[in-house]
């Protein structure tokens, strides 16, 4: 395509070192979202999902490290920008909704405070401008009194509502592009619906770049344009929605979708993977998947399978794909 | 009927909130609420709901990990609730538990062998010799190996140590297990091998289950009836094919309609119910379920509606029949 992405993340790496040895949570990971678009991620714990997060927006703490790779927000690499210039672009043109909305807030500092922090940063303004577009944000996201709201404290919100919260934190100061790290999984489903459809709508009225990590396959095939599966740090498939849940080409993308029970389909048994996700320290050297996998090939074992585009928009990093 | 293995009559678990020098009660959180039901043999009753809606509570009631605050709970054709000491303890080896959290329900500080042969060392089954051949059958039926018997806890994985877990629930061979959420904390390719290890251990050893899980796709897959909870109550109870055909409760609908599906491609999210799950320190007066609910009538927020309906399909709704959806 003859537009630029929004979002090029290029063979991205990100090393833990620990007592084992150097550890590759993120290991040559490359793709693109276009303006508008949602990117799903998604993986089971430990597949590197959070922490490609995490390095987008360079949170990555000691003893990890960002250790090669780009990535290009608007065409500028954001690894290379000085760290004064990394907080102008965190919160701002880049914001990030985290998993649970308990740990991500202060709980001693009220949600006003915490919003009013970002915003007076960002938009340059006073305290009083700030806390009107505060509240104003807090009614977009559905809080019921929001100038209420405002001075609360976190423990005094309900699940859903701290992840609305949050929400209206993350979208305060406009970002361009949103990252999404599982903001429904502590959450039951009947306000999971009302949190998706909320991202959805906001989405669509500021016309927003989403980034939406989750290991729930039912959420990520609803929510995203086109979707990555990850598996021990690296990319196994890369696709458009319906193409990957239609015609999954990864042995391990195609389990994934087998094992979980299909609403209003009636199975005997469950179709599952033997064995369990390797820890990151003992990979495999060749494909991550290879100890699990059901097409293995004698060249499975020895060399890492290269992400190869085999239908237009439709990539897979696999030697014997289905 | 002879083949119901446990009924339970109008049980209620309330927790006192104590307050104050003297701590006086001032208020209770009625986490279950008047509930009937009855589990037949061989069958799995699913128990599905939002967090807080009682479930887990009721449960561990249903076997006396939590003593009812008033009810009756039949089983076997005993009263359940009137054994005390020596028969108590016989009657407990038939019902065991499987807990949601592998990582805490099982001690660090025992061996693989020793936690599947606790429960046969207190309830002293058959001999030292017998025990220790018992845990290495155990051990293989649950899909482990011989060699893991000697191993702690932390050197498995979250789907081996629930492996673990129902090797010790089947160890004195009972007729009924309460399996609190035994999947919620395993990734999705782990899941489904214990979902599957569930299935043939019920159709080997005839077990029961009462299966307690938020997820309605793991529901609909294990369960042969399931009774839907809000707030303390069921408030609809059917056959699975029943209840995932022709959902009669509003909130059945509502869950229903809010699972995220496979494979459907990208969809504009429909208007999903509104609010949240009350305190059930201070419910709504009624229906539990009125201020969330889309048909809500004058009757509603009076009167409290009682699970009827006919054969085995029942639902607590003053709408005569809902609306599909």
């Amino acid at each position: 395509m003859s537009i630029q992405p929004l979002l090029e993340v290029k063979n991205l790496e990100t090393t833990f070192s620990t007592k084992a040895g150097p550890v590759r949570a993120v290991n040559n990971v490359s793709y693109d979202i276009f303006k508008g678009q949602t990117l799903g991620i998604v993986g089971e714990s430990g597949c590197g999902k959070s922490v490609t997060s995490y390095s987008l927006m360079r949170l990555i703490e000691h003893p990890g490290r960002v250790t090669g790779g780009q990535v290009l927000l608007n065409g500028r690499d954001i690894l290379k920008i000085s760290e004064t210039d990394m907080a102008e672009v965190r919160g701002g043109e880049m914001a990030m909704i985290f998993q649970e909305p308990m740990t991500a807030l202060n709980p001693v500092l009220t949600i006003g405070f915490q919003m009013d922090e970002q915003i007076m940063k960002h938009k340059k303004c006073g305290p009083k401008e700030s806390k009107e577009r505060a509240i104003e944000m807090l009614r977009l996201v559905g809080i019921p009194s929001p100038e209420e709201r405002y001075t609360s404290y976190p423990h005094q919100l309900s699940g859903g509502m701290r992840q609305r919260a949050m929400i209206a934190m993350a979208l305060s100061c406009d970002p361009t592009f949103l990252i999404a790290d599982e903001p429904t999984t502590a959450l039951d489903v009947t306000i999971q619906a009302q949190i998706l459809e909320l991202i959805q709508n906001l989405q669509e009225k500021l016309n927003m770049t989403v980034q939406f990590i989750t290991h729930d396959l039912g959420v990520i095939s609803e929510i995203s344009d086109r979707v990555m599966v990850m598996y021990g740090g690296q990319t196994c498939e890369q696709a458009d929605t319906s193409e990957l849940f239609l015609n999954p080409s990864h042995p391990y993308t195609a389990a994934l979708i087998a094992s979980r029970p299909k609403f209003g389909e009636r199975v005997q048994r469950l179709t599952t993977i033997e064995g369990s996700v390797p820890a990151p320290f003992e990979l495999p050297k060749g494909c991550p998947f290879v100890n699990r996998c059901s097409r293995v090939k004698s060249e499975c074992a020895g060399t890492k399978p290269p992400l190869i585009e085999i239908r237009p928009g439709h990539k897979v990093a696999c030697f014997n794909p289905l | 009927m002879d083949n119901i293995i446990l009924e339970a009559k109008n049980i209620k678990k309330h927790f006192p909130i104590k307050k104050g020098l003297l701590l006086r009660e001032v208020a209770s959180v009625k986490a279950v609420d008047d509930v009937s039901l009855v589990v037949h043999k061989g069958e799995t009753l699913g128990l599905v709901g939002e967090s807080g809606c009682g479930k887990s509570t009721l449960g561990r009631t249903l076997i006396r990990l939590y003593e009812p605050t008033a009810g009756d709970i039949n089983f076997d054709g005993q009263d359940f609730l009137k054994l005390k000491g020596e028969e108590l303890r016989k009657k407990r080896k038939n019902m065991q538990m499987i807990f949601q959290d592998p990582y805490a329900s099982l001690d660090p500080r025992m061996t693989v062998g020793q936690i599947i042969r606790q429960p046969m060392d207190i309830h002293n089954s058959g001999s030292a010799a017998e025990r220790d051949q018992r845990v290495l059958e155990l051990i293989e039926l649950v899909g482990l190996r011989k060699a893991h018997v000697n191993r702690y806890p932390h050197e498995f994985s979250g789907g081996q140590r629930q492996r673990i877990s129902i090797a010790r629930a089947i160890a004195l061979n009972p007729e009924l297990i309460i399996c609190d959420e035994p999947v919620s904390a395993l990734d999705v390719s782990i899941q489904a091998q214990i979902l599957n290890l569930l299935k043939d251990l019920q159709e080997k050893l005839k077990l029961t289950y009462v299966f307690i899980s938020h997820d309605l796709s793991v529901i609909e897959h294990t369960c042969d009836r399931i009774a839907v909870m809000y707030l303390g109550k069921i408030v609809e109870i059917a056959s699975r094919d029943e209840l995932f055909k022709n959902p009669q409760h509003p909130y059945t609908q509502a869950l229903i309609g809010a699972i995220p599906r496979v494979g459907q491609g990208k969809k504009k999210m429909k208007k999903s119910l509104g609010g949240e799950v009350p305190s059930p320190i201070n419910p709504p007066s009624g229906c539990t379920f009125h201020p969330r609910c889309p048909y809500k009538m004058d009757i509603c927020s009076q009167k409290t509606p009682v699970l009827e309906g006919t054969g085995t399909h029942k639902k607590s709704c003053w709408l005569e029949k809902a609306p599909q959806v």
